[in-house]
């Protein structure tokens, strides 16, 4: 099983791969940390799962390349990729930081936003949790991706 | 009027004895307040007709029924109704009739050009009592024509005078809407959106919206309409009665049965007077359809001026749901009027700017006229088009605004209805102009690149200049869209950010020449000094707090300065020092000054709340997404796991201490991450950061902002520097909010306090030491973080364009390498001093170094020594030395020779020849005060050139 990880934060990607790791389930797993090398790897061929993070950068900050974009919605950009090119079913884990997410300029929390993803892009396999790091002892978005790897 | 006998109007009559004898408005805002709250609406209205109609009353500043000019006090929430209006229509028949005598006399007089004769007629009228809108409105015709026409001031100013006369100022917010409807300069949407931006309430609201309209689309809207022109005069109602007659409606039609026929027969003949508008029309040739739209409400009871806005307002207009509420009168005419039209090709692809009155004639019709047919047509086709790809883009040229007068459902079935794929990136973009929609945007980027990829070569200009070959809007739009934002998003053709802003300086360079604009080419050349910036640069851009000062100026450049533009130069005498700006209410306002501030205000809110290159990005990824809570966390776990500590730890009660600072801690980080580090807005109410003017000091800011806008607006004849005046004064804004999260940091760590442990009957000796030495250690760890944390907060160095001046050097360098491949000179950097260039105007310093390189470059020794020396001098002048040397076999004298020569030479053409030496470009600079003591000295086979450099933006 091919496991695409989206995330430009090493902290954050670290915490995922130890669970992933730590799981019963095994997947070979592929990381990209901006939009454009994300879209690059799903137009040579689709993973099984993606773990979505939300900020993304348009591109990878190379010294002497310019400075890329801030996307707060570049998540978004592989949800609407998803949309015109895997089925409805495809398993996305959307992990934030955010308590909420913005959509077509409205702000939708955690819980809303799975409903509004599926409606507004037609993607009824999309689950979103919130991420916090272990000073929060929060273990719900462990449990959820748990869940999710499971699946 | 009733008997004054009842309980009731016994009060009312005590009220109108303490009413004589007021004269100031807010004494009869006052009463009539409290007539309303303390007496029936019978009472109240009876009380206000005694104030409008009686003539003991005739110096109350209250609106009349008949006037002699207007009142800034209107009495509005009067229960009146339909028969209370007809009533009073005819009983006043006589003194309406003799008013109506006057303004027929008046069309005459206009239809003649006797204008000075109407002005004899309007003050008559205006003796008569017989002041309305509808007067005001014919005077502004009147005006409308001499200012197009040329020695007429002295006319023009006596009319000026005469509506001044009218006291028009009282009645402010109307006299601008008129004002504003009928100026070319300003764009007509624009106009509409302020007025529906408005409180929607009120006779201000329902007179402005029936200028636009001129038609009402409920029984309600059309009551509404009615009393608010009855309370400013009784002609204005009866004249609003009758005009809507002619929509011939069941329930207006009875109410007109109702009014005296000599009222009838009057307004008949004030209606069916034969005016040539074509004649008024003068100016612009080029849109006069779009002109006459705008100002035939001035003219609206006129039939064909009525018919005309009929027809063009049901279709040109923002309001997609009007349709299924259309009359079908109003359904008759625009079936009539569009009889000829049956397909695109009936359409003109060219604007002819002609008026066609009764019927669409392809011949003469106009942008506006273009684009009610194409409106017309796919509302009779139901958005359906077959085969006519390139009729409809060809058309987009012709017609004006469908992005926003296209429902979007119309759209939609376009789109589906063809397998053009350049008319499908024309029905996006219409999609987008009409609403922001994320899946659009993605279909729409991906479409671009597909057709990009397939054929044109993976380049985006050569689909721009295709669509220039059959639609030059088209284009226009296209070049305003691909912006640097959306080409970087465009990630098949875009490999890294700094293509993005070479599609963008091509296309900006294309657009340029073909519109013959040196300012875009000024913006092309910058970008491409930004490129070899980025190129040169020697690090990855990491500040906390930080606005992307490119991004900014290019959303500037792209979204406010060609609306601020056309404020600016709306307007002959700029008032710069003397302005006094409300900032709490500047919506709905059509005052220059209060325009601007709206731009303003838009401008900074973009700088904070701006999600790709804003304060908000900056505070979402570099602050608050993992690093605030990685730099306020980080050194606990190691003090936690040192060994020296372990026994301590292995106490429940020291060890619950310890988890109870750390929960309390990672509270008020939750705090501040979750609520207090944001742009304040509905869902972070407790934002520290606020995008609007909230305290006297933002206000002052802002009011100085507008000052040296307008000033350098006046002084150059350009926006030019307007975004980076607007930038430098967006960072002053917003630095009392820094200031407050650096104070709720401070206020976070008192609140967290120190951490202790009463160690008394736990530990003893060593091991009190040990906690004393843990609890120092613990809270100089704090200590830092907050003061790393703090320093977040502060004004980065960085806050506009800035070039330190040996990357800017040696980004020429490299330059000038890449068009000189031979170019491999020995480069000496003679400076420790690192200089910021900033504000921007760094590309004046480019341009100078690049004429200066590239002549060493081209007529030097290429593999020679270049010596570069730049030193700070006071009086912010930079002083730049260069030194180059000659090829072996040239003579230093012809050299120095040629060199003056250049230098004398004229340097008019300095911006438009490129080429030769560039030498007179560096004259140029200097006249313009760019750089100044330009001097040339040719030591020992070496050419030594220097000038000083004039820092204007010092921060």
């Amino acid at each position: 099983m091919k496991l695409l990880i989206l995330e430009d934060d090493e902290f954050k990607a670290e915490d995922i791969v130890a669970l992933i790791q730590g799981s019963d389930e095994k997947y070979d797993i592929e990381r990209h940390g901006n939009v454009r090398d994300a879209i690059c790897s799903l137009k040579e061929g689709l993973p099984d799962k993606i773990v979505l993070d939300m900020s993304l950068p348009s591109h990878s900050p190379v010294m002497g390349d310019g400075t890329p974009l801030s996307l707060p919605t570049g998540g978004l950009e592989i949800i609407l990729f998803l949309r015109r090119n895997s089925s409805p079913g495809f398993p996305v884990i959307i992990l934030t930081q955010y308590p909420d997410i913005e959509i077509n300029g409205e702000y939708y929390s955690i819980e809303e936003s799975e409903k509004k993803i599926s409606d507004y892009f037609g993607l009824n396999n999309v689950s979103v949790a919130h991420y916090l790091s272990d000073e929060y002892h929060d273990s719900n978005w462990r449990n959820e991706m748990k869940k999710f790897l499971r699946n | 009027m009733k008997p004054m006998n009842t309980k009731g109007m016994k009060k009312i009559r005590n009220y109108l004895r303490g009413s004589i004898a007021i004269t100031e408005q807010y004494e009869v805002r006052k009463i009539l307040a409290k007539v309303k709250k303390e007496c029936t609406p019978v009472e109240h209205k009876t009380f206000v007709e005694f104030l409008r109609g009686d003539a003991l009353f005739k110096n109350v500043p209250l609106s009349k029924n008949f006037m002699s000019g207007f009142t800034g006090v209107v009495a509005e929430d009067v229960d009146y109704k339909l028969g209370d209006i007809l009533k009073k229509i005819n009983n006043n028949e006589s003194k309406i009739l003799i008013v109506m005598q006057s303004y027929i006399e008046l069309v005459h007089c206009i239809l003649k050009f006797d204008f000075e004769k109407c002005l004899e007629i309007g003050v008559a009228i205006k003796n008569k009592n017989g002041v309305s809108l509808c007067l005001l409105r014919m005077f502004y015709f009147i005006r409308y024509y001499l200012d197009q026409m040329e020695e007429m001031e002295c006319l023009l100013s006596k009319v000026d005078g005469f509506i001044r006369d009218l006291t028009v100022v009282s009645i402010g917010y109307v006299d601008d809407v008129i004002k504003e409807l009928i100026n070319p300069r300003v764009d007509y949407f624009n106009v509409v959106k302020t007025i529906e931006a408005s409180d929607k309430a009120g006779f201000k609201y329902y007179i402005a919206s029936d200028f636009v309209s001129s038609l009402f689309r409920s029984e309600e809207e059309f009551m509404e309409k009615l009393k608010s022109y009855h309370s400013v005069s009784l002609i204005d109602a009866y004249i609003y009665l009758m005009s809507m007659g002619r929509l011939k409606v069941g329930f207006i039609d009875s109410a007109i049965e109702k009014i005296n026929k000599p009222l009838v027969s009057a307004f008949k003949t004030l209606s069916e007077l034969e005016v040539d508008f074509e004649k008024y029309m003068i100016e612009d040739e080029d849109k006069r359809d779009l002109d006459f739209f705008r100002i035939c409400f001035l003219f609206i009871e006129n039939n064909v001026a009525w018919n005309y806005k009929l027809v063009h307002s049901s279709l040109y207009c923002m309001n997609n749901s009007v349709m299924p509420q259309r009359f079908s009168f109003e359904f008759d005419c625009i079936e009539k009027y569009f009889k000829d039209v049956g397909s695109l090709r009936d359409i003109s692809v060219g604007n002819n700017g002609g008026l066609s009155w009764g019927k669409y004639c392809r011949k003469k019709s106009g942008c506006l006229e273009n684009s009610s047919a194409l409106l017309y047509l796919l509302e009779r086709n139901d958005g359906q088009l077959k085969d006519e790809a390139e009729d409809f883009m060809r058309l987009m040229s012709s017609t004006s605004e469908i992005g926003v007068i296209t429902p979007r459902s119309y759209l939609e079935r376009l789109l589906s209805s063809t397998e053009n794929k350049e008319l499908k990136i024309v029905i996006y973009c219409l999609m987008l102009i009409k609403e922001d929609n994320q899946i659009v945007d993605y279909d729409l980027r991906e479409l671009l690149q597909e057709v990009v990829r397939e054929n044109y070569e993976s380049n985006v200009l050569s689909l721009v200049k295709k669509v220039r070959s059959v639609s030059e809007s088209v284009s226009d739009h296209l070049v305003q869209m691909l912006d640097e934002i959306f080409l970087n998003k465009l990630y098949d053709l875009v490999d890294i950010p700094n293509k993005a802003l070479e599609e963008r300086a091509k296309i900006l360079e294309w657009y340029g020449e073909v519109n013959n604009s040196s300012e875009i080419r000024e913006r092309a050349k910058n970008i491409r000094v930004d490129i070899q910036i980025n190129k040169e640069k020697g690090y990855i851009d990491d500040s906390r707090i930080y606005v992307d000062p490119n991004k900014m100026i290019h959303w500037v450049n792209d979204n406010i300065i060609k609306d601020f533009t056309l404020l600016l130069e709306s307007e002959a005498d700029l008032n710069i020092l003397t302005h006094d700006i409300n900032w709490n209410s500047l919506k709905g306002s059509f005052s220059l000054y209060d325009q601007i501030g709206i731009l303003i205000l838009q401008v900074y809110r973009e700088f904070c709340e701006n999600n790709l290159f804003g304060i908000a990005s900056y505070l979402g990824r570099r602050i608050r997404h993992g690093t605030l809570r990685g730099t306020a966390l980080k050194g606990y776990d190691e003090i936690r796991n040192d060994i020296r500590y372990e026994t301590l730890f292995e106490d429940k009660s020291f060890l619950h201490c310890y988890e109870q600072y750390m929960a309390d801690y990672s509270s008020i980080l939750r705090d501040l991450i979750n609520d207090k580090i944001h742009i304040k807005n509905k869902r972070k109410p407790k934002g520290l950061i606020s995008y609007s003017l909230d305290s006297a000091n933002k206000k002052s800011i802002a009011s100085y902002m507008m000052v040296e806008i307008i000033s350098s607006y006046a002084k150059i004849g350009s926006a030019m520097k307007a975004p980076y005046i607007m930038l430098d004064y967006c960072w002053r804004l917003i630095k009392d909010d820094l200031e407050s999260v650096k104070k709720e940091l401070m206020l976070s760590k008192k609140e967290l306090g120190l951490f202790s442990f009463d160690s008394n009957g736990t530990f003893y000796g060593k091991q009190r030491n040990l906690i004393k030495e843990l609890c120092k250690e613990m809270n100089a760890n704090t200590e830092e973080r907050f003061r790393i944390m703090t320093s977040w907060f502060s004004k980065p160095s960085f806050v506009s364009p800035t070039a330190e001046l040996k990357m800017l050097f040696k980004a020429v360098i490299a330059e000038v390498k890449e068009i000189n491949t031979d170019f491999d000179p020995e480069v000496n950097i003679e400076t420790s001093e690192s200089i910021l260039i900033e504000g921007g105007t760094y590309f004046v310093i480019y341009d100078s170094l690049y004429v200066v390189i590239m002549n060493a470059a081209k007529y030097g020794n290429s593999s020679g020594v270049l010596n570069f020396r730049p030193k700070l001098k006071g009086d912010g002048l930079i002083y730049i030395e260069i030194e180059s040397e000659i090829k072996e076999q040239d003579d230093v004298g012809f050299i120095e020779k040629r060199i003056k020569k250049f230098l004398d030479k004229s340097c008019e053409d300095a911006h438009v020849v490129e080429g030769e030496s560039g030498i007179s470009k560096l004259r140029r600079l200097e006249q313009e005060g760019h750089i100044n003591g330009l001097d040339y000295q040719f030591p020992e086979g070496r050419v030594l050139t220097s000038f000083n450099y004039v820092l204007e933006h010092t921060l």
